[in-house]
């Protein structure tokens, strides 16, 4: 086994990783809108649909510790998957702790473009290339 | 491809004269440390404890999102070189047949579990006795259950406990374990100072909470980084994982490569780049310099995304430290180092 497997299955890796650039480990409820458009059903919960809703979120910038022992809560746009009929995330309007369950948030909007769901086709066939490159790589070397 | 060895050779050639004009400035006030590699590793543990808890007391957003950029690929391939071919496993071809795939699909899956079932390949690969691998196979659907339990907090608790795992692996590496005492006990204190609340007026200030083009939104960091939903402890396990996450980058980016060199005095910039080519070999140093700047590039134009696509390539790396270190523990083997290998 050489370093050139080695490098091949590190760049395969990246390769990879970077067909799930707008990925990472959001929270479940957040995934289940992942790729999918206004309208379309989700899973979580069974049989909703992805909303334009209201999050809601902590408001740590704006937090007086003298007047208040949490921050105080703000709302904000967001696409989650929803119960058909809701207009507002059940998680919005919890006063307190349990209110900071935000849309997975990269400094404004949600992030409806995960491609975590629907694309296990895509991530074995990346695993497959990854392990072709490193066959062919090593043989490459055993051949010298 | 020599073009470009030529290009980051050339690189080097003014990052060497600064260094030469800095040490000829310094060098004398210097002298002990860097002659004595014992003192300049100590010294440079307890500095980078001292200055993370100043970085993070300042500005824990910009530091949790900015660092993974800058750090986090050259980290990897830390990671890669002294945990795997410096202990020479990438030679043991089962090992890796097996153990690759599951670190692939932890990254493809975001699936802790894949991570628990390169540990448990590894096991189950280790040149030990039956009894100690079933004991270590035990061990790891004993940590599986208990990840089930947790649930979602499992992988925050893993994410926490790999930060601290870089600092056992530097203890182990040390060649004066008494040199790492002062880190690891201004590290404690570090710790303790966050979590008794010490240092809230400077962690729970509007402004270091505040995000920014630069910073990400605290709640996106306490969902995936808290283990606790009260909000002043969330943003304590926040800033403890900024704390950890910029002492874990330092450990593998310098205190262990200071460790595991022969040479006892510090090394230049072009030396440093001939030895990791001769260690990874010619592409992943390069690779991995430019995947640095092909995220820098991503962060200008969404930095959230930028630093999650690190974070997804990275899920294979602690899974690998937890595996490296636990068959070296079943096979009874020391951690190698460079003269190590070159004696073989």
């Amino acid at each position: 086994m050489s370093k050139h497997f080695l490098s091949a299955v590190f760049l395969s890796c990246l390769l990879s990783a970077a067909s799930w650039a707008r990925a990472d480990v959001p929270p479940p409820e957040a995934t289940a809108c992942a790729g999918k458009q206004v309208g379309d059903s989700c899973s979580d919960p069974p049989n909703g649909t992805c909303q334009n809703l209201t999050c809601g979120k902590l408001d740590y910038a704006n937090w007086n510790r003298d007047a208040s022992s949490i921050p105080p809560s703000t709302q904000y746009p967001c696409v989650r998957c929803a119960a058909k009929g809701s207009s507002t995330d059940p998680d919005a309007s919890s006063p307190s702790p349990d209110a900071g369950k935000p849309e997975k948030d990269d400094g404004g909007g949600c992030d409806c473009s995960l491609g975590s769901s629907g694309s296990a086709e895509r991530r074995w066939l990346a695993l497959g290339m990854a392990a072709l490159v490193g066959a062919l790589l090593l043989r490459r070397r055993q051949t010298r | 491809m020599v073009l470009v060895q030529q290009l980051v050779l050339r690189l080097m050639v003014p990052l060497d004269a600064a260094r030469g004009m800095v040490l000829q400035q310094t060098g004398r006030t210097l002298a002990p440390l860097l002659r004595q590699r014992s003192l300049r590793v100590g010294v440079l543990g307890a500095l980078s404890v001292v200055v993370a808890l100043a970085l993070v007391c300042a500005a824990p957003l910009l530091v949790l999102t900015v660092t993974p950029l800058l750090l986090g690929v050259p980290h990897l391939l830390s990671d890669l070189r002294y945990l795997v071919v410096r202990q020479q496993l990438h030679e043991r071809r089962l090992l890796v047949a097996l153990v690759v795939p599951c670190l692939a699909l932890a990254v493809l899956e975001a699936q802790l579990s894949w991570g628990l079932c390169a540990v448990m390949v590894t096991v189950l690969l280790a040149r030990a006795s039956v009894t100690s691998r079933a004991l270590a196979l035990a061990v790891c659907l004993a940590a599986g259950l208990l990840a089930h339990q947790l649930g979602p907090k499992a992988a925050i608790t893993f994410a926490h406990v790999h930060n601290l795992i870089a600092l056992a692996v530097w203890v182990l590496w040390s060649r004066e374990r008494r040199v790492a005492a002062p880190a690891l006990v201004l590290f404690l204190a570090a710790t303790v100072m966050l979590f008794s609340g010490a240092l809230d007026s400077f962690v729970l200030r509007p402004a270091a909470l505040s995000s920014g083009p630069w910073a990400l939104d605290p709640n996106s960091f306490v969902q995936t980084l808290s283990l606790s939903d009260h909000p002043i402890w969330a943003i304590r396990f926040v800033s403890f994982f900024a704390l950890a996450q910029s002492i874990h980058y330092g450990v593998w980016l310098k205190l262990i490569p200071e460790d595991d060199r022969t040479r006892v005095g510090i090394r230049s910039f072009h030396a440093s780049y001939h030895a990791l080519a001769r260690d990874l070999g010619p592409w992943l140093p390069i690779a991995a310099l430019l995947l640095t700047l092909g995220f820098c590039t991503c962060a200008c134009w969404g930095v959230g995304v930028a630093r999650d696509a690190y974070f997804r390539l990275a899920l294979f790396h602690g899974p690998l430290e937890v595996a490296v270190l636990t068959l070296l523990a079943l096979e009874r083997r020391a951690l190698r180092r460079e003269d190590s290998v070159s004696a073989d």
